[in-house]
């Protein structure tokens, strides 16, 4: 594995109470392997992708984990653990491209001060030549000119694509993408979604991609993990996860997709959207036993009191689910 | 809130503690001051710049009266202009900009244009202009500062009163054809009060040494009534001589403007914890 | 070429409204001036009145003519630089004012400087801490510059060096033509003028500059590995100085206008002492004169503001600011 991080803990402190917002994550990614990790908002899906980056919230504090990154070994709980990694092995796409560039820079500036880093001494002119290769890479027209224009000047996707030549520049082992298509337009999704594919393509660095939408995990992922209120409940890859999901939680979230090609009834309020009924669970508290049971559809008795180890999905040794009905088999 | 509560919140923290105990201790000096001092006017040439001592605790100036009540006395009157000041010009200040507010662009822009103006001239500078023109009576000083002060105020309350304007309750009153006069009493000034109470408090001090700068300068205060300014500036006059009068008047002026300005923020905190705290 | 017409058009924009509000503030003046009650030329000249002296202004302000006559003349005067002859002195008054302009303009140009110089810094060291007890002490000291008024520290700086230390000189603006000595006189006053907006500036630095870094794109060169230093010191505050400078305009009008206090401590010649002594003397055409002068500089160092923070922030320019 290129990537692997184990048991990772994340708590947040706000006056007075203590919120466990990770408990336990592991996750394994391969070389030029893209993990989608799937969640609802609230699940703690960017929270794993800071804790990483080691740009957690002042007040939250990784209690456990550890990461392997390009062969070496990094203790999270430690801040700044990974430092020495941002833009060097370590790269990501943001949520919102409208909001992060700095606005009152050129996107060429922008880009050279990753280049900087990255390739310390390097003289500026050769710097401003990859800059502008980096744009032509990720299909932005005439990277000429927008190497002098202000953010500003360019729409969210072109933002986003200036966003993804600036972790092409970094050339990273590890490429976090957090949300990079949910500010942007449909349309425009898939694009971007291209480019990243194609930036792991042309350096082969593992993706983590963090997204809401099993719409494009089933359509670019090579693996899946799932999380529920900071709990890893199943994992595997996309195509044994959506042929056999382990854990009652990914079938629910599989059916809440609403396939292009089903079949709708010509009156509108009998076409059924499955839903999951329940909120998550409150973050202060965890609920002894299962976290999904309460929310469940097929739960029984010790769902409420046992806590679910995790237990292998049909034959295969990689995907595992957390479920009692598991158990058994 | 409670006033209680206010002050308690205001306590809560440490500038808000040390602006409380700075106005308190002018406050008192103001007040208690010529209580126990000499008549701020009594003339003792045999005592002429005496230094600090039992008989006089801060000295006497170049006519021997003493400083201590001299300055006391400059201070409460020099505090009771200021109040009067930020009233008037909060007041009228809140009025105008509300009437902006509500009455149709047409007004709004003639009144936001002289607010421009106004402000186009340093305030020290027009005050100047205003009051070598018109004249340096008590009152009419009160008026002529008052003036350079309204368009901060007006501009607050007619930023405030804007928000307001597409709320629903006050759309369907508007609906309802209730008198505009009305609808400003009823709901435009409660609502502009807020703000309004914070600027003029975070203004008094500035206020305070509008007033003494010009006292200063001899456009202010004039005799036989001192100010802080007029006392700074007889200690100026009479450096050479002695230095006591003019520390006297200078540190009080400074404990002022620094306790009313903690004070100020404290309750701009208290109050209205969005803004950001400017001058 | 649409981005060069955006920015001229901003620029036209500004110019536009920066000319009502010269014309409105001398109409301003104007009405100031006429609306005082009983005869003008009296006003005017004050205790030096002779029935002459009466005649000569008269004639050179078109007293006799009707207001709008004397509105145009007022108005078609000021527009050429024309602002008459001073009757005390028979000097042209556009002389007598362009005489001391240059020791104003040096004073509120250092005294801001100045501001800048040592006000930025402080501001950013407090916000690289927020909370700490430098952050905090660094609060109160700025605090207690901002409210000490400009009249106390310039007489507490004239007290420490004209009764205590004698290091620096506490009168005059210098010998004419010896630069070493002018600029020795400038230090006193400069700081005088300075102390305030030193703790005004550093505290708009440090609330602008923790605005900033909780903005989203400081996120972004964190995650791509900037330093720290070239984050704050050099992306954070480029962007929190926005605002800073918008307010230099104002600031450069209100040390004018405390520069008269200052003037008249360190008996410095300039602007402010000028109407300060004409005022003193009723010698109104002169003051008039300094406040077209003073009106005119403000409103021009607004527009310069506006300017330089389009170079700033391209958006304003581009009209998203």
């Amino acid at each position: 594995m290129a990537i692997s991080v184990r048991n990772l803990s994340v708590d947040y402190n706000l006056s007075h109470v203590t919120a466990h917002a990770l408990r336990d994550i592991s996750l394994e990614i391969g070389k030029g392997e893209i993990l989608g990790l799937v969640g609802e908002s609230g699940s703690g899906k960017s929270t794993v992708a800071f804790a990483l980056m080691g740009l957690l919230a002042n007040n939250a504090k990784v209690t456990s984990g550890t990461a392997t990154i390009g062969g070496r070994s990094y203790d999270l709980t430690r801040r700044d653990a990974t430092a020495p990694l941002r833009g060097r092995g370590m790269a990501m796409i943001f949520q919102d491209p409208m909001l992060s560039l700095n606005p009152v820079f050129t996107v060429g500036t922008q880009l050279c001060e990753v280049l900087r880093r990255r390739l310390p001494g390097g003289d500026r002119k050769a710097h401003v030549a990859m800059a502008e290769e980096a744009l032509a890479k990720v299909k932005l027209s005439d990277p000429k000119r927008r190497m002098g224009q202000y953010p500003h000047e360019l729409s969210g996707g072109m933002r986003q694509r200036v966003v993804i030549a600036m972790a092409l520049l970094s050339e990273p082992v590890l490429l976090i993408a957090d949300e990079p298509t949910t500010a942007l337009d449909v349309t425009v999704e898939a694009q971007i979604m291209r480019e990243i594919v194609s930036l792991r393509d042309r350096i082969g660095c593992a993706v983590l991609l963090i997204t809401h939408s099993l719409g494009l995990v089933t359509e670019y992922c090579d693996r899946i993990s799932v999380l529920y209120a900071g709990e890893r409940l199943e994992h595997g890859t996309v195509k044994q996860v959506q042929q056999q999901p382990g854990h009652p939680y990914t079938r629910m979230l599989f059916d809440c997709e609403v396939a292009i090609d089903r079949q709708r009834a010509v009156n509108v309020t009998e076409n059924r959207f499955t839903v999951i009924p329940g909120e998550l669970p409150d973050p202060f508290r965890r609920p002894s036993g299962c976290i999904f049971n309460g929310r469940c559809d097929v739960s029984f008795d010790a769902c409420a009191t046992t806590v679910p180890d995790e237990f292998a999905v049909g034959d295969a040794a990689d995907h595992g689910a957390r479920c009692l009905l598991l158990a058994g088999s | 809130m409670g006033s209680f509560a206010t002050l308690k919140r205001i306590c809560s923290e440490r500038d808000g503690r040390l602006g409380l105990v700075f106005t308190l201790v002018i406050l008192i000096f103001a007040i208690v001051g010529p209580l126990v001092s000499p008549d701020p006017n009594l003339i003792d040439v045999k005592a002429r710049f005496a230094p600090p001592g039992a008989a006089h605790l801060l000295g006497t100036d170049n006519l021997g009266r003493d400083l201590v009540a001299r300055t006391s006395a400059g201070t409460r009157y020099a505090l009771a202009l200021a109040a009067m000041i930020v009233v008037i010009s909060s007041v009228v200040g809140s009025l105008i900009g509300v009437v902006a507010a509500v009455a149709g662009p047409r007004i709004d822009r003639v009144i936001t244009g002289v607010f421009d103006i106004v402000n186009a001239f340093p305030p020290l500078i027009l005050a100047f202009a205003l009051i070598a023109l018109y004249g340096k009576g008590p009152i009419t000083f009160v008026l002529l500062v008052t003036v350079v002060f309204i368009p901060q105020f007006g501009r607050m309350a007619r930023a405030r009163a804007q928000s307001l304007r597409s709320l629903s309750f006050i759309e369907a009153e508007r609906m309802l054809a209730v008198h505009p006069a009305t609808i400003v009493a009823r709901h435009y000034l409660p609502n502009v009060a807020g703000p309004i109470i914070v600027l003029a408090s975070m203004n008094l001090p500035v206020v305070i040494a509008f007033e003494a700068s010009l006292s200063f300068l001899g456009f202010g205060v004039q005799p036989p009534k001192s100010s802080l300014g007029t006392l700074i500036k007889d200690g100026f006059v009479s450096i050479n001589q002695s230095w006591w009068p003019i520390i006297a008047a200078s540190l009080v002026l400074a404990i002022a403007t620094l306790g009313a300005t903690l004070l100020g923020e404290a309750l701009r905190r208290v109050i209205d914890p969005k803004t950001t705290g400017a001058r | 070429m649409i981005k060069a017409q955006r920015t001229a058009a901003f620029i036209a924009s500004r110019l536009v409204s920066v000319v009502l509000t010269i014309a409105g503030a001398t109409l301003l003046l104007f009405l100031m001036m006429r609306l005082v009650p009983g005869d003008f030329a009296s006003v005017m000249l004050g205790p030096r009145a002779t029935p002459e002296l009466r005649v000569q202004i008269t004639q050179a302000m078109g007293l006799d003519r009707s207001i709008p006559e004397q509105l145009w003349l007022f108005f078609s005067r000021i527009a050429t630089g024309d602002f008459g002859v001073d009757v005390v002195s028979n000097r042209p008054i556009l002389d007598i004012v362009m005489d001391v302009i240059p020791n104003t303009l040096a004073l509120a140009f250092s005294a801001l400087a100045l501001a800048l110089l040592v006000g930025i810094p402080i501001g950013v060291i407090a916000a690289l801490k927020p909370g700490s007890w430098l952050d905090s002490g660094l609060a109160l000291l700025s605090i207690s510059f901002i409210t000490t008024p400009t009249l106390v520290v310039s007489v507490a700086l004239f007290l420490v060096f004209a009764i205590g230390l004698h290091w620096l000189p506490v009168a005059g603006a210098g010998e004419p033509g010896d630069t070493i000595d002018q600029l020795r006189h400038l230090i006193l006053p400069s700081v005088a003028l300075a102390l305030g907006w030193i703790g005004y500036i550093s505290r708009l630095v440090r609330a602008s500059l923790l605005d900033t870094l909780a903005e989203l794109h400081v996120r972004t060169l964190r995650a791509y590995g900037v330093s720290e230093y070239r984050i704050v010191g050099l992306y954070s505050l480029k962007l929190a100085l926005v605002p800073i400078v918008s307010i230099l305009g104002i600031g450069l009008g209100e040390l004018i206008g405390s520069s008269v206090v200052v003037e008249i401590i360190f008996a410095r010649p300039g602007i402010g002492s000028l109407i300060f002594n004409s005022i003193a003397q009723r010698n109104y055409p002169i003051v008039q004169a300094c406040v077209v002068f003073i009106v005119t500089f403000y409103i021009i160092a607004n527009l310069m503001v506006d300017m330089i923070n389009a170079l700033l922030d391209p958006r304003i320019a581009a009209g998203r600011g």
